[in-house]
């Protein structure tokens, strides 16, 4: 008996702590960020799901054969807002994620830009690029800006 | 621990502490480069009573992990990976380098991937990353599922899966019911005599392990992620084959199967002429083979919801062998078969919160009963051990501390109830010795790029 009280009261106290745990604020999300992709792509549309498979590692070529190649922005209240929109997940949980994949030798790590032009740029060279910025990208730069749908 | 294990212990922690203070490498990468990434751990355990795999009733080093990846894409959906590995856990590992994973994959489309080569092994929602310290909250995953000593056989396979998810384009109309995945593995797993897995198999069958090799492996995964967001559930089947053989220990388990012999062989003796064969024959040291198959099934599920995680999964494993023992019998050789077999069950509760960027935390209670058919000792495999052999039952909690986006600090304690796993890797000399219940203290640093 008293081991079962025992084992009873260290769930309790897990659960307990896990309460008090999930009443601490969590950061502001702000706007949804803007999906961009090189001019050699031919999808104009992308659905919320696509994002999420591509991003996820789960679809890794485009129609025209590419690979897709995933860039991340590395700004922390663009990535918050994208990995919680798109993804469901906090951007810890989306960096374990690809750390999962690359260790189990099922994937290769995104590459990440603190800079958005520089972001800009790569995927404005880079065939098969894919990535997400804060607002539409600057006239001039031949990217380009998916729709995004349900 | 020697002075020479203490000082290999030192260097290590030295060479930790240098990549943890000075270096600021991260996760980058260039798409057509060859990506190489890396990992280092070290780790210290602490128990009041009972050595759990090392000698931590004096508190060990001796746990620790490095690993080091390299990754190329060859050509569009044509991806190369290698990982080197090495680990020490008490007996376990001892730091030798081994290929983790090598391999090619070929991406056909979301449905259909071809992967062959060295690969993880798929073992419940966690197996395959369990080397991997900085993907998860604890120091050490639920033991009543992902039992320490098997890791060093069935962390990785020799020869070709096949993974996918999604729905092809006529099955579209099923997407509102949410994604399905699977993956098949076909191929052979490292077993040697001196592998955890043959060494738990010896320890269960009360054998000294001589040989040990593995046949050939399958392993099915069929997954969920259902239409409720963050949830997903996981069901695995696998079976692979075993042969072992050694020398029967002098004990009470055996003493019993020898009366079942008996029984067996000569079914019309009267019980006094049993008993007297009985009192000539000699169990220990007679040579023994085992032959079969442990087939496995696993059920799980997992919740994430913002920092929260929930998780539970359940285990069960079947061992079936064709057990032959070779004994005399008047001078003349003489064999006795018999079909042993010993179902085991583990199952764990888990729960983890991110409550900042730096501090996570979380907890879980986990069973493991080595066999399912006796629950509460007394008979069966563990005839002649203490009863609290029969189960092992531990409540852990735990913090998880992000020093930077590269280095991890983790502590965790444990309560524990039962001695299942203490002879699975170190054999014990008395067990009387043992106590039934324990506390286990973990601490590990690690880094990673």
């Amino acid at each position: 008996m008293t081991i079962v009280t025992k084992h009873h009261f260290n769930a309790f106290l897990l659960f307990l702590l896990l309460g008090v745990c999930l009443m601490f604020p969590k950061p502001a999300i702000s706007g949804d960020p803007v999906l961009i992709g090189s001019p050699d792509i031919f999808e104009s549309t992308l659905t919320k799901k696509e994002i999420r498979n591509i991003y996820l590692g789960k679809k890794k070529k485009w129609l025209n054969g590419h690979a897709i190649k995933l860039t991340v922005n590395d700004t922390p209240e663009v990535q918050i807002s994208f990995t919680s929109v798109y993804l469901q997940k906090t951007p810890a949980q989306f960096i374990t994620f690809w750390k999962n994949m690359v260790f189990v030798g099922q994937g290769r790590f995104p590459k990440f830009f603190s800079n958005e032009k520089e972001l800009i740029d790569y995927i404005q060279s880079t065939d098969g690029a894919i990535g997400f910025i804060s607002t539409d990208p600057p006239e001039g730069k031949d990217v380009r800006r998916f729709i995004i749908s349900d | 621990m020697s002075k020479t294990q203490n000082r290999q212990t030192m260097k290590k922690i030295l060479i930790l502490v240098i990549i943890l203070f000075y270096t600021e490498a991260g996760f980058a990468t260039d798409h057509d480069a060859i990506d190489i990434h890396g990992f280092i751990t070290q780790g210290y355990l602490k128990t009041d009573h009972n050595d759990f795999i090392a000698e931590t009733e004096d508190g060990s080093f001796e746990f620790n992990e490095m690993g080091l990846n390299f990754n190329k894409r060859l050509s569009d959906g044509l991806d190369f990976s290698l990982q080197f590995f090495a680990y020490d856990f008490g007996g376990l590992g001892n730091d030798r380098i081994a290929i983790n994973h090598a391999g090619v994959s070929y991406y056909v489309n979301q449905q259909f991937t071809f992967r062959a080569g060295k690969s993880k092994v798929s073992y419940g929602l966690y197996g395959d990353s369990r080397d991997m310290d900085m993907l998860r909250t604890f120091v050490l995953l639920p033991q009543g599922v992902y039992t320490e000593a098997f890791r060093d056989s069935i962390h990785s396979a020799k020869g070709f899966e096949i993974y996918g998810s999604g729905y092809p384009e006529p099955l579209k109309f099923m997407e509102p019911l949410g994604e399905f995945y699977y993956k098949i593995q076909y191929g052979i797993m490292d077993i040697p005599k001196d592998s955890g897995v043959s060494h738990v198999l010896a320890m269960t069958l009360h054998t000294d392990p001589e040989e040990s090799t593995s046949d050939t492996s399958y392993n099915l995964v069929l997954g969920w992620e259902t239409p409720v967001p963050g949830l997903r559930l996981q069901g695995q089947y696998s079976e692979y084959g075993v042969f072992l053989s050694g020398k029967t220990f002098d004990d009470e388990f055996w003493d019993e199967i020898k009366i079942q012999a008996i029984d067996q062989l000569y079914p019309d003796l009267s019980q006094d002429l049993k008993n007297a064969i009985s009192s000539a024959v000699i169990i220990g040291d007679m040579p023994v083979s085992y032959s079969g198959d442990v087939s496995m099934y696993i059920i799980g599920a997992e919740f994430t919801w913002r920092g929260l995680t929930l998780a539970a999964e359940q285990v069960f494993f079947n061992m079936k062998y064709k057990t032959r023992i070779k004994y005399k019998a008047a001078g003349e050789d003489s064999v006795f078969d018999y079909t042993f077999e010993n179902p085991t069950l583990g199952y764990y509760y888990m729960g983890s919160y991110q409550i900042s960027d730096w501090l996570k935390i979380g907890g879980y209670y986990t069973v493991y009963y080595p066999d399912k058919d006796n629950k509460k000792g007394g008979g069966g495999t563990n005839l002649g051990n203490p009863d609290y052999f029969a189960w092992q039952k531990d409540s852990c909690i735990a913090a998880r501390f992000d020093l930077s986006p590269n280095s991890i600090f983790k502590i965790e304690g444990h309560y524990i109830d039962g001695g299942a796993q203490l002879d699975y890797v170190k054999p014990l000399d008395d067990y009387s010795k043992t106590h039934r219940y324990w506390y286990l203290f973990a601490a590990k640093l690690s880094y990673n790029f």
